[in-house]
């Protein structure tokens, strides 16, 4: 039944960057699995190989980053096998993207109407007409008003949300199975971002479009997705349903990054930020990427990379003390577990 | 509250810039309010709603186009740039952007002792001695005061602003959205260090941030602003229990809450902020309010104290 099911597999996926001070491993050994049209979130601060992640998925890594291990399975087929012509057939057609900055995406000498009627006709055998039809169709679907004339405008005439809008427009033009959205929101205002969100969620239940949400927001996380995955320090430190993430954590960075926000629902309470900074990728820590900040760290986290701990069927968390000969740890035991 | 004098305190500030020949933007409209000594005045708003304007009207980096500001009591809505000089010592500025706010061809120690020189504050030896004093206030080492601000990170950085901004020993600090350029587990160590900091030296704050969650957290009060205008103004307990502008209520409610089992009716505002250039008639808001009546595109609201010390700007609150 699982097998039906999944629409794309990422198995010990590794890519590093090779610069002149040496390798950078954005991405340690990540695998996670999708199913069709589910939305899955995955977390973490800049420079925890999120983004990176889905660049793999998507084969837009540039140069001097390299894919240097692992498997994408998509639908069966592995991506990372494919050449760079069958890669631009899978790209807009199957798997689509939509970028932090709607500032930058589109190309600012080009129409909005031309830039998608383009995309179109690479993808599928229409006419100018049709393409444009199809084009007004979908501007009209993702509530840009009177999209017919705004077919004709520049993205500079655009707001920030609605190029955005403009965005999720072209890449679900072509119908989609997979759309990855990197950041959308963070560059909107928090009314804007609301409708962006309540609008990816709806096409969701519409077309049954899968959607990968990149995100440091927690908030919007709990809010869009079934599934998270949080990374840190290029790996999966956790890794499970929304419910399970947020009022179970068992991991201690999760449970750092939980206690960084303040829940506007709740009164007013001290933050309990993580102490620190993000490890360096170049010498990341021969052990857990947390351990340097984390208040639990005991000799083995330093030693050696704890493994994923099953926790429950969706539930998994990389962390030692998780493991049956580990000391319980109060706080640990009373707030996760 | 009434025995207590306001430190900083706003009259009907107006700030207007002209874009291109005839045309103004009312960047900041008719704007009163006041911030008591040791409080924290949070302001939040869209993007081009004016509240970073304000926060640089307020200091005088723009020269206001209309309105007072008192500082203790004394107008200093147009006093020049020498006799601003005293005052500028007591009112600092944390800026957003860690990158740009640190002159990259500088030292730290020539950064944070800056000011020290300019308001001739102490020996060469003894500025040298408090900015180590500040560097470890604000979790750096004195080492670090030799390095560039490249050397750092964006979380180091922002500490670095902050101890420039205390240099002097200011009373009123505009914090400009001081953290929405960190990451989040930084975020958290910088609000607590700003927290620790305002009690340990009695600052006052207005904190402009467009994060309404820590905004609630760190303020004791809030203004909301909508272009250019203050729609509500009230203790940030309070504001955030009973909100009583629309606009308010719609802004709350799309905070992202970061709990799945939170269930709450969301109000999505219809289409976007208008442009500032062409705004509305009567009341900014009423092009995307649900509430709109026949007199909100007739007349302004006037900000008025709804319930004792709760202000809001709504023909809705007229009876």
């Amino acid at each position: 039944m699982a097998e039906q099911k999944k629409l794309l597999e990422v198995k010990n996926l590794r890519t590093s960057f090779f610069t002149h001070v040496g390798e950078v491993k954005a991405v340690r050994d990540v695998s996670f699995h999708l199913d069709r049209g589910e939305i899955l979130g995955i977390v973490g601060e800049s420079g925890s190989g999120k983004s990176v992640t889905c660049m793999s998925v998507m084969r837009l890594l540039q140069d001097p980053g390299r894919i240097i291990g692992g498997e994408v399975l998509y639908e069966g087929e592995d991506l990372v096998k494919k050449t760079e012509k069958e890669m631009q057939k899978i790209r807009g057609e199957k798997i689509s993207m939509v970028f932090q900055d709607p500032m930058t995406a589109m190309n600012p000498v080009f129409t909005v109407g031309n830039q998608m009627v383009e995309l179109i006709r690479q993808h599928r055998k229409m006419s100018k007409q049709e393409a444009h039809d199809l084009a007004v169709k979908m501007l009209g679907l993702v509530g840009i008003p009177s999209p017919e004339e705004r077919m004709k405008n520049y993205p500079h005439e655009f707001s920030g949300g609605m190029r955005q809008r403009a965005m999720i427009a072209m890449a679900l033009s072509c119908d989609p199975d997979l759309l990855i959205a990197d950041e959308p929101t963070t560059a909107l205002d928090v009314t804007i971002q609301a409708q962006v969100l309540d609008l990816m969620k709806e096409l969701q239940q519409k077309t049954g479009t899968a959607i990968i949400l990149i995100t440091h927001d927690l908030g919007v996380i709990a809010e869009t997705c079934r599934r998270v995955i949080v990374m840190y320090g290029g790996m999966i430190l956790e890794s499970g349903t929304v419910e399970e993430i947020f009022h179970q954590p068992a991991n201690p960075y999760t449970l750092g990054l939980l206690g960084s926000v303040p829940n506007p629902e709740k009164s007013r309470e001290r933050l309990e930020p993580i102490p620190g900074s993000p490890p360096d990728l170049i010498r990341p820590p021969k052990g857990c990427p947390f351990c340097y900040r984390c208040r639990y760290a005991m000799n083995k986290c330093v030693e050696e990379v704890p493994p994923l701990f099953e926790l429950s069927e969706t539930h998994q968390s990389r962390c030692w003390l998780l493991h049956p000969d580990a000391p319980k740890v109060g706080a640990f035991e009373r707030e996760g577990r | 509250m009434e025995q207590t004098k306001p430190l900083l305190q706003v009259e009907g500030l107006k700030e207007y810039f002209t874009v291109g020949k005839n045309k103004v933007v009312k960047a900041v409209d008719d704007l009163s309010f006041s911030i008591l000594p040791g409080e924290t005045l949070g302001l939040v708003g869209e993007s081009g709603c004016g509240k970073s304007t304000t926060g640089r009207t307020v200091l005088k980096l723009y020269e206001p186009t209309g309105g007072k500001i008192f500082f203790e009591g004394k107008d200093i809505t147009h006093l020049g740039a020498r006799q601003m000089l005293p005052y500028r010592k007591e009112m600092q500025m944390i800026f957003q952007d860690p990158y740009a706010s640190l002159n990259s061809r500088m030292t730290v120690e020539d950064i944070i002792s800056e000011a020290l020189v300019i308001h001739h504050l102490g020996s060469a030896k003894e500025r040298s001695e408090t900015v180590a004093e500040l560097l470890n206030k604000v979790g750096l080492k004195r080492e670090h005061a030799s390095r560039y601000p490249h050397e750092f990170s964006g979380g180091q950085r922002q500490r670095i602003g902050i101890a420039r901004a205390l240099a002097v020993q200011p009373k009123f600090i505009v914090c400009d959205e001081p953290i929405s350029a960190l990451d989040v587990s930084i975020q958290a160590q910088v609000v607590n260090m700003l927290e620790d900091l305002q009690h340990e030296m009695g600052l006052t704050y207005l904190f402009i941030a467009h994060d309404l969650s820590m905004v609630k957290h760190i303020s004791s009060r809030i203004g909301v602003m909508y272009l250019g205008q203050m729609m509500e103004l009230a203790k940030a307990d309070e504001l955030y229990a009973r909100p009583l502008h629309p606009y308010t209520q719609a802004l709350l409610s799309a905070i992202p809450v970061p709990d799945p089992s939170h269930k709450k009716s969301r109000i999505v505002l219809e289409g976007e902020v208008p442009s500032p250039l062409d705004p509305p008639s009567g009341c900014p808001f009423r092009t995307r309010c649900r509430f709109c009546k026949e007199v909100c595109a007739q007349s302004t609201p006037k900000l008025r104290e709804v319930e004792p010390g709760h202000w809001a700007a709504c023909h809705l609150m007229d009876d």
